[in-house]
């Protein structure tokens, strides 16, 4: 079955924005030639899961063929309908409703790319399948956090951990749902 | 002023979702059981343990270590602990030393002074404050693969950004990760 996958990057305190949106601290990281596995991340994925919030952030910072590249389902959850725009639905439906129904399908598998409003629904109602998370070697203090409380405990698996020279680490973890003794 | 001698290091360990106790302080979940097959081995704890000469803790997380002694021991073996307090506990062992007075010259004054290593076991308050003072050294986060969801968290709106810097980051076999940072002063 298709599996849901949050790539995401967060300070060590657990903030994946300061306030206002503000996401200068991932310069710290930037580096020529680096992608921290992007490319390779977003080879085996064909459907998006985005936020309204964020969706029209990076409309506005980087422009819609960021989402849409003419091969991507791209799913905006927002409360307002709208009609699609090309492979672009505005989705105002049930959310695990619509998880369900796209793991069912034939396909590769199902990235969601924020905001922490939608993560926070996808993870109490355990529709997460695998978390990237490249924490980056800062503490924020202060912004939007990741993980809010309010959610069921699940055991995770790791999978991998790399460290990069930029002070990144990347950890990969699968929900494990499988009960230990 | 800057310290001298010592270095003070923060040490905690949390759930991914970076939670340090769960609401009811139960700590079964320190047991993984989800291996990863290319994690090290721990490290012989005896050996690293002794490297630490002093440990400092806030009143709250003395209670639950308390608490927890119960049934597990107590935690920091015979080693000089420093509780942070304004109230009064009853604690005739002569390692246990209780300090009302200021942080920094708890620093500068006496850890300094005396000790190489000092770990600040938490709670987040603690940490807070000595982060804020530009008192902290190294900061060491033990991951386990699990989120908790509620509870304590150990970093909780600090007063401002900190940039670190990674010194190493490893994997175990039962899945826990520790990642280990400089503080960059």
């Amino acid at each position: 079955m298709r599996k849901l996958k949050i790539f995401i990057a967060m300070s060590l305190d657990g903030f994946i924005a300061k306030p206002d949106d503000d996401l200068s601290f991932l310069k710290a990281v930037e580096k020529e030639g680096e992608d921290y596995g992007y490319e390779a991340f977003t080879s085996g994925i064909d459907t998006l899961i985005i936020g309204r919030k964020t969706y029209d952030y990076v409309v506005r910072e980087i422009g819609s063929q960021h989402y849409d590249n003419g091969s991507n389902d791209v799913y905006i959850i927002t409360r307002k309908p709208k009609p699609r725009k090309g492979k672009t639905i505005f989705y105002s439906g049930d959310l695990k409703e619509l998880v369900l129904k796209l793991k069912s399908e034939s396909g590769k598998d199902i990235y969601c790319d924020g905001g922490a409003e939608i993560i926070h629904q996808l993870l109490v109602q355990d529709l997460v399948d695998e978390l990237i998370i490249s924490i980056i070697p800062v503490l924020l203090g202060e912004g939007t956090r990741l993980f809010k409380k309010g959610r069921p405990e699940q055991t995770l698996k790791l999978q991998s951990i790399k460290s990069f020279e930029t002070g990144l680490v990347q950890v990969n973890y699968l929900r494990n749902r499988i009960k230990s003794l | 002023m800057k310290k001298q001698g010592v270095t003070i290091t923060v040490h905690m360990v949390a759930s991914v979702d970076g939670i340090i106790a769960r609401p009811d302080n139960s700590i079964s979940w320190f047991e993984t059981g989800h291996p990863f097959e290319d994690g090290e081995e721990a490290e012989d704890p005896t050996a690293f343990l002794k490297s630490i000469d002093c440990y400092v803790m806030g009143s709250k997380t003395y209670e639950l270590a308390m608490e927890l002694s119960k049934d597990y021991g107590w935690a920091y073996g015979d080693k000089i602990t420093i509780v942070l307090s304004h109230r009064k506990f009853e604690d005739d062992r002569p390692h246990i030393v209780f300090w009302e007075g200021d942080l920094q010259n708890l620093v500068k004054d006496h850890l300094s002074a005396k000790y190489k290593s000092v770990w600040v076991v938490g709670g987040a308050e603690v940490v807070n404050s000595l982060l804020q003072l530009k008192l902290v050294d190294e900061i060491r986060i033990s991951l386990l693969p699990i989120l908790l969801g509620n509870g304590l968290r150990y970093f909780d709106f600090l007063p401002e950004e900190n940039k670190l810097k990674l010194l190493k980051a490893k994997a175990y076999k039962n899945g826990m990760i520790d990642l280990h940072y400089a503080v960059n002063q």
